[in-house]
């Protein structure tokens, strides 16, 4: 009898410590990404979905649903929540898409991208944080994802072309070899700036050898318009 | 600062730094509130003060990088607790310097009757204090040299007790110990983890390859099979891009040794497009690629200018590696200011070539309160007088959101042009835009069609788009990298406009052209915008947004409020009624302000003339110090009354004629040799500086003999005005110029002059 009361015990404040992140995903989604025009439903339905709390190193827990980055060592940081959902619905992704990810740091966004494409693909340079975030990835069963430890800067070749590609760590270049491993009619989203600073995000579409780049708005915030 | 500018952001140096400085006019206020007591046993109490000081100088750093310590400039705004750590850093840093200033202050109290010539040790050393540490980081880290000069301190007070305490000598001995225990225990250094630096050092293979220091800071050369430099690059450049080693300036980015020359696959090209250029002058360069991209595109004469002799080191030896003997025959590398080798220069160049603007992404406004001299109006027309018959001046900018950099280029280059009387603006410069970077071309003849037709064919084979193109068809502009806030090529239009007035004042952003008299080209913060901006931005990234001039704001405002209760909380002991109060808070806190007024404006002006922020700063301050150390040893041999009102209104005079006078005669002496610029330095520092020095021990001695209880508060006053004066003469000289500054610095000496009138015996 106290065995079984024991084992209530424990499993229901477990569903309570779910459910208390749950209502702070909700809440995230509703206040931070619909708000601000994201209208996509599988991107959405992603972001109720991963527990991004599980991404943040453990202090951070409380502030997983914050409206920021937060670090997450090696100078790198997990992605305000509006701008994994932005750079998200950018590239359009779909079922049975194959996506590709430059600097999985915290997992978090290629947690995001798994649940709407079939296959997700991603490389993270720093091997401490490829560990760490390879090791999150397989604790929530995200069986579509595929994490190398590498420069990203060469791509995936052998699992090429991709139909999207989502570069989560900003560059002075766009290196040639993603270039080449985009799909035709493909797109690429990639940061310029500093998750501390302002970041406008960059759109590089491919079609028919033809490459254009389109300059997104700071996704952090409203559109910037003139003070009157 | 160098230590901090190392671990953090030069800015927190400056909001550390500060703070500690405020000590002076703790230092004023703990002497006032417990003078009896001090002054009773100050012979022990001055030693010990001294032992303090050169204890905790030591300890600064060490104390500074234990873990539960340790702040994170980057951490402040999204983590309280890195807010309650730089608190703690404050106080660090604070007590050397507290417990030096009380010694100081004790001493001048004590010895007042003797103030001219104790003034003018102190003086005197101060000068000799902030020219060694310049001398010595040639060759040591800041962290060492704080462990050194931690020993004179204590050596002081030694001497001073002589043999007249056992126990105190000893106390004196032990604090040697302990310096010298901290030299063999050499503390860790950690580097905030969000300074390029420490990312570039977690890339796999990482290790720093090459070290230099110097009082610009410590220069290192960091390698790795990861790293690669290719700023900008055209997305139709399809080989692979070549590894590099990075360069890294007291942790921050600065600039790449690359194995290859991808520059022609930017906008950086189009000049060399346009015409071939034979003789081309590269200012301020950061990587040797500018030079191979002159070279690849047939020059023949390449002149490369930059003051940083070890930056220069740097280059030479990388490209010695690469070019052959011929090759390197066409390169002259020059170690001087950029300005001052316009002024001197008499050749003509097909293409100058200034240093990219803004860092990758627009950055934070790091560089606004960096004079940038190379970005004025007037650096542009001297540039322009520099060209050959089709020369170019060429800048680059990286793209920014919301626009900034490219407006004020294109702002500095349209009023230049109708500066120098140039008509049909429009046909006299274009630019080119990439994904990330926009370059302009500047030609004093008007462009050909030719000329256009080979910047359109450069920008279709590399996906670029032009600007101020005549005759290209609609939506040309942004064929290949949409904007999507196209207001951008509405702004250019105003811009080149008679409507630019107008524009300047209504955006948002400082788009105004820097001038020599402002030379802040980073500084687009506008007050009047904050709100709206944190409204936009939202309060935790606003500060990121132009963080620069913030800082200096902040630190003004935590200063002065700091300032202001160490002036206040002495005045509940003296009681508002108490005589001369006036006088000692208005001739102290204008001397205080004028001086450091003054000084922060020569420093300005000479930055210019030396187009070296160390040399200069080393050369005024010394000077200023070491020159008013003799105006004060001088005052104790003249009347106290007289010296007083006459050295005053002479400051005041003679600041005035600074203002009409010193720029001009710098323009006219500027071709001068390095030596001999800083002997001109010094003939024009020292009149003013050795008259500066006499007004204070005057004063002291002045009300010594009708209210003694004063001094310590005057002090005090003295002190925290000097502070406050600092930070406020930078803000001054942002919002209205350097001879804004120079004439509130003679409006406080007046005021000095003018509070005698309120003395009463």
């Amino acid at each position: 009898m106290k065995i079984f009361l024991l084992i209530s015990v424990f499993l229901l404040t477990s569903s309570f410590q779910h459910d208390g992140y749950k209502s702070s995903r909700e809440k995230m989604v509703k206040t931070q990404i619909e708000s601000r025009g994201i209208k996509d439903k599988s991107t959405l339905n992603a972001m109720r979905n991963v527990k991004r709390h599980l991404f943040v190193p453990e202090k951070l827990r409380d502030n997983a649903y914050d409206d920021r980055p937060l670090p997450i060592g090696y100078g790198q940081t997990i992605s305000q929540p509006y701008i994994v959902a932005f750079m998200t619905e950018v590239i359009q992704p779909k079922k049975g898409h194959k996506v590709l990810e430059i600097g999985t740091g915290s997992g978090y966004q290629a947690a995001v991208l798994a649940e709407i494409v079939d296959e997700v693909y991603t490389i993270e340079i720093i091997t401490e944080l490829y560990q760490t975030s390879k090791e999150k990835i397989r604790e929530q069963k995200y069986d579509n994802v595929f994490v190398k430890n590498a420069d990203g800067y060469f791509g995936w070749k052998e699992h090429a072309p991709f139909d999207a590609i989502v570069v989560t760590a900003a560059a002075e270049f766009i290196p040639p070899p993603l270039i080449e491993q985009l799909k035709d009619g493909g797109r690429m989203i990639i940061p310029v700036g500093s998750p501390f600073f302002t970041q406008t995000l960059m759109l590089v579409t491919k079609k028919d050898n033809e490459i254009t780049t389109k300059s997104l708005m700071p996704v952090r915030f409203v559109p910037f318009t003139r003070n009157k | 600062m160098q230590f901090f500018s190392y671990v953090q952001w030069y800015h927190f140096a400056y909001m550390v730094i500060s703070i500690a400085m405020l000590s002076f006019g703790s230092a004023g206020t703990f002497i006032f509130l417990f003078k009896k007591r001090l002054t009773q046993n100050a012979d022990t109490v001055i030693p010990i003060l001294m032992f303090l000081s050169g204890l905790f100088m030591s300890l600064v750093i060490p104390l500074s990088q234990v873990s539960f310590i340790r702040f994170d400039s980057f951490l402040l705004f999204s983590n309280q607790s890195h807010v309650g750590k730089l608190i703690v850093t404050y106080i660090i840093f604070f007590l050397p310097f507290f417990f030096g200033a009380a010694a100081i202050g004790l001493i001048l109290i004590c010895g007042v009757e003797n103030i001219s010539k104790l003034y003018f040790a102190n003086m005197t050393g101060s000068g000799i204090g902030g020219l060694l540490p310049v001398l010595l980081l040639f060759h040591f880290l800041p962290q060492d040299i704080a462990l050194f000069i931690s020993f004179f301190p204590i050596i002081a007070g030694i001497i001073l007790i002589g043999w007249q305490s056992r126990t105190l000598l000893i106390a004196g001995l032990i604090c040697l110990l302990l310096n010298a225990l901290c030299i063999i225990n050499k503390t860790e250094i950690h580097l905030s983890e969000f300074k390029g630096l420490s990312k570039t050092l977690n890339l796999p293979g990482a290790k720093i390859v090459e070290e230099k220091i110097s009082p610009y800071g410590l220069l290192q050369v960091v390698e790795s099979p990861a790293l690669r430099f290719a700023p900008g690059v055209s997305l139709a450049f399809s080989e692979s891009i070549p590894q590099a080693k990075a360069i890294f300036l007291n942790g921050d980015w600065y600039g790449a040794l690359s194995d290859k020359n991808i520059l022609n696959y930017t906008t950086s090209i189009i000049p060399y497009n346009i015409k071939e250029r034979k003789t081309v002058l590269i200012l301020t360069p950061v990587s040797g690629n500018e030079i191979v991209q002159a070279l690849e595109n047939g020059a023949n004469n390449i002149i490369t200018v930059e003051s940083n002799s070890q930056l220069i080191s740097l280059i030479k030896n990388d490209l010695s590696s690469k070019l052959s003997e011929e090759e390197l025959k066409k390169i002259q590398f020059v170690t001087t200011s950029p300005r001052t080798f316009l002024q001197q220069n008499q050749k003509k160049f097909d293409l100058i070539l200034l240093p990219m603007l803004s860092t990758f992404g627009g950055g934070s406004g790091l560089n606004a309160m960096q004079e940038q001299y190379i970005f004025s109006k007037e650096a542009f027309t001297e540039m322009s007088n520099t060209l050959s018959t089709d020369g170019v001046i060429a800048v680059t900018s990286w793209m920014d959101y919301p626009f900034r950099n490219p407006l004020k280029i294109l702002a500095t280059i349209v009023e230049t042009l109708e500066d120098n009387n140039i008509n049909s603006r429009q046909k006299h410069f274009l630019a080119v835009r990439s994904w990330g970077t926009i370059s302009f071309v500047i030609k004093n003849s008007p462009f050909t069609h030719t000329d256009y037709e080979k910047v359109l064919i450069s920008c279709t084979k590399l996906f670029f788009d032009p600007l101020f193109i005549p005759g290209i068809e609609p939506g040309r502009s942004t064929k290949f990298n949409a904007l999507q806030d196209e207001r951008l090529l509405e702004y250019f239009e105003i811009i080149v406009s008679e409507k630019r007035n107008e524009f300047y004042r209504e955006y948002d952003f400082n788009i105004t052209p820097s001038t020599d008299n402002k030379p802040y080209f980073s500084q687009f913060l506008k007050l009047r915008s904050f709100n709206y901006l944190k409204d936009t931005f939202g309060d935790s990234s606003v500060f990121f947004f132009e963080i620069g001039y913030l800082i200096v704001i902040v630190t003004f405002f935590q200063i002065f409020v700091a300032a202001f209760i160490l002036i206040i909380l002495p005045l509940f002991k003296l009681g508002l009624k108490r005589q001369n109060l006036l006088f000692t808070l208005l001739y102290f806190g204008g001397l205080g302000t004028g001086f450091m007024f003054l000084e922060i404006i020569l420093i300005q002006r000479f930055i210019l003339y030396f187009d070296n922020p160390v040399f200069a700063a080393t050369a005024v301050i010394s000077f200023m110090l070491i020159c008013s150390g003799l105006g004060s040893y001088f005052s104790g041999k003249i009347k106290m009354e007289k010296g007083i009102l006459i050295s005053t209104s002479a400051i005041v005079v003679m600041t005035i004629i600074y203002i009409a006078g010193l720029t001009p005669l710098l323009k006219l002496t500027s071709d001068l040799s390095v030596s001999a610029k800083i002997l001109f330095a010094f003939v024009l520092i020292a009149p003013i500086a050795f008259t500066a020095g006499i007004p204070f021990p005057l004063g002291m001695k002045k009300l010594s003999k009708s209210s003694e209880l004063m001094l310590p508060w005057a002090y005090g006053i003295n002190g925290c005005f000097s502070v406050v004066a600092t930070v406020l003469a930078t803000i001054i000289s942002v919002e209205i110029g350097f001879i804004g500054v120079m004439f509130l610095a003679a409006g406080f000496y007046f005021i000095s002059f003018a509070s005698n009138f309120a003395f009463k015996q």
